[in-house]
């Protein structure tokens, strides 16, 4: 482009520039601290409008006063004196959404942090919103790979389903969310992963392994960090969710996983009590369960005359030394669609995922389930079921019956099987596999020890010669012909 | 439950029923209303009361303060001829502010009317990235 037509294109814009008297309400700030504001005037404000302060800082209406306005602040504050102006926007408060995040991080109002460029989306959503109402929703019918043998066999996950993943601190909640997000790859799901009060550091690590995976293809990382102010921690998965219902509204099926509510639930704490609201139980304010049941209620899946699309939930809720009848673990437990309970005894005991399969449900994902891993399934639960009564007796191996004995070797070689590797999800076809191997007793020539080794041989050999099978299973056929296949395949695999 | 009376309703309640009132009248109901204040234990807040019902009382009047800030200083006929805009009985304050460039910012309690020039070029800029 030419300098003229630069000037001639300038020249033509500021032309149509019209001149106008802005006209903005306002009110004055009487107090200020601890991230939250009060101010007088602002008669005509709304409940959580957008405010604007001096230098650009912004804040939200929270508490409507007889007198006063009470804010929370999302950012910097110490330069905002008492006195200073305050400016209505006459915006609720908002977040970009838009392909254009994909891939990014970003804070919890659509500001990228990862050094990239600036992002516009041109396209904004409320941060609050209404969930979808019953006329709206379908039955869950499509799973959710997960990658992760124990849980696609024994807790299947549905799209539009609220799993709750539940567990003491390091015992592998967000290994287990990290997986699944890297499981996804191919599988047109869009993926939000909401890091609420996490360590920056755990944030880059995580960040640099989901790129590592190809996972950042199709993810969003929504960040509000450990030193976030407690007003960013509170939106940020709600801003999650409106990011990922911009997709859903395509038709799309999104993935959300927040990590963790636990430190939400205490960023609202915070602010509650500094806008001087009633503290209840455990000094939560009274609104504590409507502010997870709102969120996780946004988890749906839509039928296809409102569209289709679905958001799948994936809360993770950081329990204290294994306490799961604490305030917030159970509001949350009663919310979602079933939980993922992960101990700290498994964890040391060297089986990892850390599953505690008895505790954990999933109450919906089983319509969901492929038929294949259905059928596979079932028999696996039951001997884990059955091994889980008789364990006790497994020292007294010798003094026991053949038929017991049977069923304890059975049920220690499906512990190990079900144990798997960090970043290593296995395709859902490779599973039904593995499981219907050594459910049928073509392991119990290996010694538990062995288990390891042989499963790996196992895969070799199936990838080899026999991926047409395990195409077929991944696609969820399962037949006589289909199992009088794989058990052939089985046999053929224990001769060699 | 005893409906509790807010400040702002006190200080209302008193100006209508005060208004057309003068002389011996005017004593009474005051006298009335301050037993009342005492029987609701609200004597405390009179102060207060006091000048939440000045502020009522001017606005009804009409009296209006206001804040025109612009970058250079203005004539008093200016300022009145601004005023007036607003109403009869404005109390003008000016200030000065080089930074706004040019135009005027009018602040009345709760409202701010800006044609500046600084407002205007930010638009501007606005507009054109």
């Amino acid at each position: 482009m030419s300098i003229n037509s630069i000037v001639e294109e300038l020249k033509k814009n500021i032309s149509v520039f019209e001149k106008q008297v802005e006209v903005e309400e306002v009110g004055t700030v009487i107090e200020i601290g601890d991230g939250i504001a009060r101010m007088s005037g602002l008669a005509k404000c709304q409940a959580s409008e957008m405010l604007e302060f001096p230098g650009g800082t912004m804040g939200v209406a929270l508490n409507l006063e007889e007198e006063t306005v009470g804010a929370m602040l999302l950012g910097e504050y110490t330069h905002i004196k008492e006195g200073d102006t305050v400016k209505r926007t006459g915006r609720i408060l908002s977040v970009p959404v838009g392909e254009q995040l994909i891939g990014r991080v970003v804070n919890p109002l659509g500001q990228a942090i990862d050094g990239g460029t600036e992002i516009k989306t041109g396209k904004f959503y409320p941060v609050e919103k209404i969930a979808p109402g019953v006329m709206l929703r379908e039955r869950v019918n499509q799973p959710v790979q997960t990658g992760i043998k124990a849980i696609d066999a024994m807790i299947p996950i549905g799209r539009g389903q609220r799993e709750l993943i539940i567990g003491d601190r390091q015992t592998g909640k967000t290994a287990i969310a990290i997986d699944t997000i890297i499981n996804q790859h191919g599988k047109n799901m869009i993926c939000v992963y909401v890091a609420i009060g996490q360590k920056e550091s755990k944030i880059a690590r995580i960040v640099t392994k989901l790129k590592e995976a190809g996972a950042m293809d199709y993810t969003i990382v929504v960040v509000a960090g450990a030193s976030a102010p407690a007003s960013l921690s509170y939106i940020a998965p709600y801003a999650g969710v409106a990011m990922a219902e911009y997709f859903m509204d395509q038709g799309k099926d999104v993935l959300c996983v927040y990590d963790d509510l636990s430190k939400q639930a205490w960023a609202y704490r915070e602010i509650s009590l500094l806008l001087r609201r009633p503290p209840g139980r455990e000094a939560y304010p009274g609104d504590v369960f409507y502010l997870h049941s709102r969120l996780l209620e946004r988890a749906c899946r839509r039928n296809q005359e409102a569209g289709g699309g679905s958001i799948t939930a994936l809360p993770i809720i950081e329990t204290q030394s294994g306490d799961v009848t604490a305030y917030i673990p159970t509001n949350v437990i009663s919310i979602t669609d079933g939980q993922i309970f992960l101990e700290q005894d498994l964890f040391y005991r060297g089986i990892r995922p850390a599953l505690n399969v008895g505790i954990s449900v999933s109450r919906v994902g089983g319509d969901a389930q492929l038929k294949s891993m259905k059928k596979v399934a079932g028999k696996l639960k039951l001997s884990m079921a059955q091994f889980r009564e008789l364990e006790a007796f497994a020292q007294f191996s010798s003094d026991l019956d053949p038929e017991t004995k049977k069923q304890i070797d059975l049920g220690a070689r499906l512990v190990e099987i079900l144990k798997q590797p960090q970043y290593r999800p296995m395709a859902v076809g490779d599973q039904v596999a593995v499981i219907y191997a050594v459910s049928n007793g073509f392991a119990t020539s290996v010694s538990v020890e062995g288990i390891q080794e042989w499963e790996a041989q196992f895969h070799e050999y199936f990838g080899k010669f026999k991926q047409p099978l395990l195409d077929k299973l991944s696609k969820g056929d399962w037949d006589e012909a289909v199992e009088k296949e794989l058990k052939e395949a089985c046999a053929d695999f224990a001769k060699k | 439950m005893k409906k509790k009376r807010t400040t702002i309703q006190y200080a209302r309640a008193l100006y209508e029923i005060t208004t057309d009132l003068k002389g011996k009248d005017l004593s009474a109901v005051v006298h009335g209303f301050v037993s009342m204040l005492a029987r609701d234990h609200k004597l405390k807040q009179a102060h207060r009361i006091l000048s939440v019902f000045m502020e009522y009382a001017k606005e009804r009047a009409g009296e209006m303060p206001l804040t025109v800030t612009s970058a250079r200083d203005l004539s008093d006929r200016e300022l009145v001829k601004i005023g007036n805009i607003f109403s009869k009985h404005a109390e003008v304050t000016p200030l000065v502010d080089k930074g706004i460039i040019g135009g005027v910012i009018v602040r009345t309690k709760d409202k701010i009317f800006d044609a500046s020039i600084r407002t205007q070029l930010a638009r501007l800029k606005k507009q054109l990235t």
